[in-house]
């Protein structure tokens, strides 16, 4: 890959360098390295491991785009794309990437781009140093696709909001310190949300147990529940009723840097595949002579290929500081059915094999299909994605 | 203290590993284990360490450097020059031990006991000879630096020891590792920020018929696959007939035993 390659967008010429800079290849090379080193212990699969998410701070992931002045390494968002790609394809215990996505992107992230000086000093230092981790909450019991219809209530008395309700399916809700968490604030004229960060050892807040589920048994998951909860003021995470575009921010975000990694697992499982169809012997000749299969393969490498032109785009508009909704509603739509359905295509290439546990394909697929639903379900991305390109087609643009 | 670790970068493929390496080249193993002591010794013991890394190899080097100097290792030198190329023990150690009399003074020089691609072993000697040092083998770890000796420990046939040697030494270690200790992202950028300096024949001013192939005793001419031969029987035809010779014989020689 290499080059540049002009193509418009939005009636404005964008040129863009798809060469890796060394660092960028130096870095890639050092996580894959380091994620099959360290992170890949069989036993550690279905289980959250501390001790693994303390090794992801120590090697510095986890400050990946912070600045320097908080502990971070200061890249730029390309990069970190690059790095997190790689991240994926290291990685097999996607339940524990899913994790660590979560603490970074829509947790300590949220924070860092979005809370004031004070939240800054208070909070990202532990984080990055992975002593705090991250969580965000939005979905409700009854309230998940349409998120706005949230009842979660924080009410100002004195110094503080009150907090009153519950949040369901938190990603790493039982091992999280931090919560950012958005509930009404204004009802009249119409509803408004603010998002808050709240700390797990605040008053009134209660985690639930782990919510077994089909798969990313990393990545603990749980209600959370705010009774009473007292959040200071100081807590308010940027302005006072409009937390709708913090979440909208954090949503971005969380589409985007969620699924990079599974581009990398998808790049894993191809691999897998390949190597495979060119031993796996059949009617006398490898599997790698019948189109029945190397078709299937030659799919996941133009899907791993289009998600990475999506993902170069989308690194490009996030380092120009422009928003990027429509595109990360595409790349996560894209994404995610392209994973599930090299998982389904690795699992027929295996045949019984495939069906088993031991070739972990099973489980691929068992993380892959919550891709569809978590960061606003794949229906919910067309409709979005429909308004939008209604409304530029209206706008003539 | 001053201390001169010297490496080598080996082919990645040498190595039997699970996975692949995702570099061509690597750091040769036995100088991983004694790069990985050595830092280990940076603020303690009460001295103030100072380590330069040299390394006699390509530009394909730096890479590798970078990470030396990413552990812990103050500067790194890279000897690299076209007439370098093809050199045996001999005309490697008459490279190495130049650039250390051009670096200046040091208290001791470390580097692993051989290399996976030639293991022959003999450039800790010749570059002790050449240098006119001492040479201690066998070594396992730097108990501890003093402000002219050093307390190492060596392992020798199964029996252990703990020896105190003054400074002006050269240390070989015996064991080799394969992942560097402690290596981060943060220490990975600011080692690149950090340059490598390449010194060639002209800069060390050196006598070019005594560098690679010219100053070389032996000549690597090509490497061959062992020849194993054994007597062996192939048995032919259908997998049920295969399967019934099989086990005829191996009931054949279990009598012979019995």
């Amino acid at each position: 890959m290499g080059g540049r390659t002009r193509y418009w967008c939005w009636k404005e010429e964008i040129v863009v360098e798809f060469a890796f800079t060394d660092e960028q290849k130096q870095y890639k090379k050092e996580i894959i390295e380091f994620a099959r080193k360290e992170l890949n212990a069989s036993e550690s699969m279905e289980t959250f491991h501390a001790d693994m998410f303390q090794k992801v701070a120590e090697f510095g992931l986890l400050g990946f785009t912070i600045g320097e002045k908080y502990g971070g390494l200061g890249e730029d968002y390309t990069t970190a794309a690059i790095a997190f790609e790689a991240f994926g394809y290291g990685c097999r215990n996607n339940g524990f990437v899913f994790a660590v996505n979560n603490h970074i992107w829509v947790s300590q992230n949220i924070i860092y781009l979005y809370g004031s000086e004070y939240l800054k000093e208070h909070y990202i230092r532990d984080m990055v140093r992975g002593e705090k981790i991250g969580a965000i909450c939005i979905t409700e019991a009854e309230a998940g696709s349409d998120a706005l219809n949230m009842s979660a209530k924080a009410v100002l008395d004195g110094d503080y909001y009150v907090l009153n309700g519950s949040k369901m399916f938190i990603s790493n809700g039982p091992i999280a310190d931090i919560f950012i968490v958005f509930a009404v604030t204004k009802d009249q004229p119409e509803k408004r949300f603010t998002a808050f960060v709240v700390e797990k050892d605040f008053e009134g807040v209660a985690i639930g147990s782990d919510i077994e589920k089909m798969g990313l048994g990393a990545c603990p998951t749980s209600e959370v529940v705010f009774n009473n909860c007292k959040v200071p003021k100081r807590n308010v995470l940027g302005k006072l009723d409009n937390g709708y575009r913090i979440m909208t921010a954090a949503i971005e975000w969380e589409r985007y840097y969620e699924f990079v990694p599974h581009i990398g697992a998808m790049k894993r499982i191809m691999e897998q595949c390949i190597e495979h169809v060119k031993t796996r012997v059949a009617f006398g000749k490898t599997l790698s002579n019948y189109q029945a299969m190397t078709h299937k393969i030659a799919q996941m490498e133009i899907n791993i290929e289009m998600a990475e032109m999506m993902m170069y785009k989308i690194s490009w508009l996030k380092d120009k500081k422009r928003s990027a909704y429509l595109e990360t509603s595409i790349f996560k739509v894209f994404v995610s059915e392209s994973y599930m359905k090299a998982c389904q295509d690795a699992i027929q290439i295996f045949g019984g094999y495939g069906y088993t546990k031991e070739y972990e394909l099973e489980k691929e697929l068992r993380d892959a299909v919550a891709c569809s639903i978590y960061s606003g379900t794949n229906e919910v991305q067309r409709n979005t994605i429909y308004n939008i390109a209604e409304m530029s087609t209206l706008m003539n643009i | 203290m001053k201390a001169i670790i010297c490496v080598k970068t080996v082919k990645s493929s040498l190595l039997c590993r699970d996975h692949r390496y995702e570099d061509d080249v690597i750091i040769n193993p036995y100088d991983l284990c004694a790069l990985n002591d050595l830092v280990e010794h940076k603020g303690l013991d009460g001295t103030d360490l100072h380590i330069t890394c040299l390394c006699m190899g390509a530009e394909s080097a730096k890479p590798v450097l970078t990470k030396c100097i990413a552990m812990g290792c103050n500067e790194a030198v890279l000897l690299s020059d076209q007439e370098f190329s093809g050199a045996d023990t001999v005309a490697t150690t008459y490279v190495i031990a130049k650039a250390i009399e051009k670096l200046g003074s040091y208290d001791f020089i470390v580097c692993g006991a051989q290399a996976v691609d030639g293991e022959t072993g003999q450039v800790v000697y010749g570059l002790a000879e050449r240098l006119n040092l001492r040479c201690i083998s066998n070594i396992v770890k730097i108990k501890r630096l003093g402000n002219q000796s050093i307390e190492v420990e060596t392992q020798d046939e199964g029996y252990k020891k703990l020896l105190e040697v003054n400074t002006a030494v050269l240390l070989a270690y015996k064991n080799f590792e394969l992942s560097y200790d402690h290596l981060n992202l943060f220490k990975l950028k600011q080692a690149r920020k950090k340059g490598i300096t390449v010194l060639d024949k002209s800069s060390l001013e050196i006598d070019g018929s005594r560098c690679g192939i010219q100053g070389s005793k032996t000549k690597v001419v090509g490497t061959l696959e062992p020849d194993i031969q054994k007597d062996s029987t192939v048995i032919t035809g259908t997998i049920e007939k295969k399967a019934y010779v099989l086990n005829n014989l191996l009931l054949y020689r279990k009598l012979q035993a019995d």
